[in-house]
């Protein structure tokens, strides 16, 4: 009799032990669920930076293939001149830190003036406006965005012994498609479209006509006369069966009356 | 940390200054307290009674459960650390548990609930308003279950949402960390029946044809017929423009970038239609629309209309940064008149989806 009662206590006792080590067990797994659900959150909200929310919620829900969308936006694209030139007489670590000052600065002119940085390429920068949200001031943004990198390039220039850089800088407005494309391995939010062809082209024509900011026609009517702008002659470009006109931009007229 | 993310958040903008002692018992009295964050704003008296009488949020056709989810979720897609832990702290408060917060938060497994599914996407849209919602989110909510005027409800929660959320976040009012600690904590336990009555929604007051306000933006206050919204709208507009010391010219254009901004044409062509009475011409109107400067401003509030583009979409800290810098130029009571302004207009703007 003593032996059953002594057994039966062993066995709640060793039931009590087991079941305490469980539950501990699992309360650690809700706090370490809690903690993963956490950090993913903070990854979802550091990722709003680089892509609209519904962007990035509609990757984390559907996947990839159902986040592109046609939207209104302004490409920037930028070069810098010579640098072909440059890269042969640098020593190459000196080349990356050049290169590196460079984008910088014009990363921090693009974000000053509501613009992201989509691409750097090589010695080239691509930057959208409007492409987060709709932005009804992108035109203007993205002309202003061009003349603080001017300002940011002879500041740059002036505190390095190198010789000095130049840029030239097209833009152009139109719809583009938005959204997050890659591969497996490698995607990216940006946009694809004519728009952004364009602005490289026009951006070329800089070294033609010897200015450093150009814009097209569809930047140009938005930019409502408060920029000093003069017009080029008509140009034929790579790819295009009609010749561009585009507009240097000079600066900035003073305010008008209201 | 109560809230499951960290919201980077600056310091007050200014020091506490106390209220005046009649301004005081009223605020008690409307809310029970009369401290905190309402300390900021009491030398600007429309933007604090805006914030009392938000605080207090008439409704009386929605049900609490989806004005204080709408809460909730406009806190935190606004990124307002100070409202996201006190609307987190409401909802533990009235028994929900983190469980369901987190899914609320991430509008995840709501298969089993489609009138909150519904009311929490609305709540986002209208929050981001990238682009405003209109009809389509309208029929979603109509479809699980509500009635129109509580869907003028739901849209007159969120705005004023969105017009809490910016006045504290411009402000960087400091987190209530003493409430968000009540909600959690075993002890808080024996606060809680307190603090749900206090948070009890007050009726509200009966619009009243004697006090409709006819200037600017007046069409909205016919969105909320036949609810307390109505008045407070009424009121609140009223206040914004009679009130205050930036100039009506810097308050109309305010609300008109903010609608430019969001892309309600409506909106835009009431504060143009407003201007043009107020002596611009509409070429004037267009231009400082377009360009986000106008001369004929007095000179110390030329840069509000480039800082106001930048209260439509923010991180907290850098909107922060950039009150401050306006600060310089306007000081405290202009600060808080341009704060005011520009939230109202926020929420004002989204609120106009229900005509659209």
């Amino acid at each position: 009799m003593t032996y059953v009662v002594v057994m039966l206590l062993a066995a709640v006792v060793a039931l009590g032990a087991l079941l305490g080590r469980n539950s501990a067990r699992l309360s650690r797994t809700e706090r370490n669920l809690d903690g993963a659900q956490e950090r993913l959150r903070g990854l979802e909200l550091s990722f709003r930076r680089f892509a609209p929310p519904e962007v990035v919620e509609a990757v984390a829900e559907l996947g990839i293939h159902a986040t592109t969308n046609r939207r209104e936006v302004t490409v920037l694209f930028a070069d810098l001149k010579g640098f072909t030139a440059l890269s042969e007489t640098l020593d190459p670590s000196e080349l990356v830190d050049l290169l590196n000052g460079w984008l910088a600065a014009m990363d921090g002119a693009i974000a000053a003036h509501h613009g992201r940085v989509s691409k750097f390429m090589g010695d080239g920068v691509l930057a959208l406006f409007g492409a987060m949200h709709t932005n009804p001031w992108q035109a203007r943004d993205a002309v202003n965005a061009a003349l603080a990198m001017r300002d940011a390039l002879t500041r740059y220039n002036a505190a390095h012994g190198h010789l000095p850089l130049a840029m030239g800088v097209g833009i152009h407005r139109g719809e583009v498609v938005a959204g997050v494309m890659g591969s497996e391995r490698l995607r990216e939010f940006t946009v694809i479209g004519d728009v952004v062809n364009t602005a490289a082209r026009v951006e070329s024509l800089t070294r033609r006509f010897g200015v450093d900011i150009l814009v097209t026609g569809a930047v140009n009517t938005a930019l409502d006369g408060s920029f000093d702008v003069e017009e080029m002659p008509a140009a034929e470009v790579k790819g295009k069966a009609d010749s561009l006109v585009t507009w240097a931009v000079r600066g900035r007229c003073a305010p008008g009356p209201g | 940390m109560s809230i499951p993310v960290e919201i980077r958040w600056l310091e007050p903008l200014y020091a506490p200054l106390p209220l005046p002692v009649e301004v005081a018992a009223r605020v008690q009295k409307a809310l029970g307290r009369a401290d905190g964050p309402l300390l900021l704003m009491g030398d600007m008296p429309w933007l604090l009674d805006l914030i009392v009488d938000g605080l207090q949020l008439p409704i009386r056709h929605l049900d609490k459960r989806s004005k204080d989810v709408v809460s909730v979720v406009a806190a935190q897609e606004n990124a307002c650390r100070y409202c996201y832990g006190i609307n987190r702290a409401v909802l533990r408060i009235q028994g929900w548990d983190e469980a369901r917060i987190r899914q609320i938060e991430q509008a995840v497994d709501l298969a089993d609930d489609p009138q909150l599914a519904a009311v929490i996407a609305f709540a986002r849209a209208l929050s981001r308003s990238n682009p405003r919602p209109a009809g389509p989110e309208r029929a979603r909510l109509l479809g699980v279950g509500f009635t129109p005027v509580q869907v003028a409800e739901l849209a007159f929660v969120a705005s004023v949402n969105a017009i809490h959320n910016r006045v504290m976040t411009f402000l960087a009012a400091k987190p209530e960390e003493a409430i968000e600690a009540a909600a959690t904590s075993r002890w808080g336990v024996f606060a809680r029946p307190l603090l749900r009555m206090m948070m009890t929604p007050r009726p509200g007051r009966d619009y009243s044809q004697e006090e409709r306000w006819t200037g600017p933006y007046a069409p909205l206050i016919g969105l909320l017929d036949g609810t307390p919204g109505a008045h407070v709208v009424s009121h609140t507009l009223r206040a914004a423009f009679e009130q205050g010391v930036l100039s009506r010219q810097t308050k109309l254009l305010t609300f008109a970038v903010v609608a430019r901004s969001l892309g309600c044409e409506a909106c835009t062509d009431e504060a143009s239609v407003a201007l043009v009475n107020e002596g611009m011409s509409k070429a004037e109107v267009d231009r400082a629309i377009a360009t986000l400067e106008c001369s004929q401003l007095p000179q110390n509030e030329q840069g509000v209309l480039r800082w106001v583009r930048g209260t439509v979409r923010y991180v907290p800290d850098e909107i922060q940064a950039s009150t401050r810098r306006l600060d310089a130029d306007l000081g405290r009571a202009g600060t808080l008149d341009a704060i005011g302004t520009a939230a109202l207009a926020n929420g004002m703007v989204r609120l106009a989806m229900l005509g659209v």
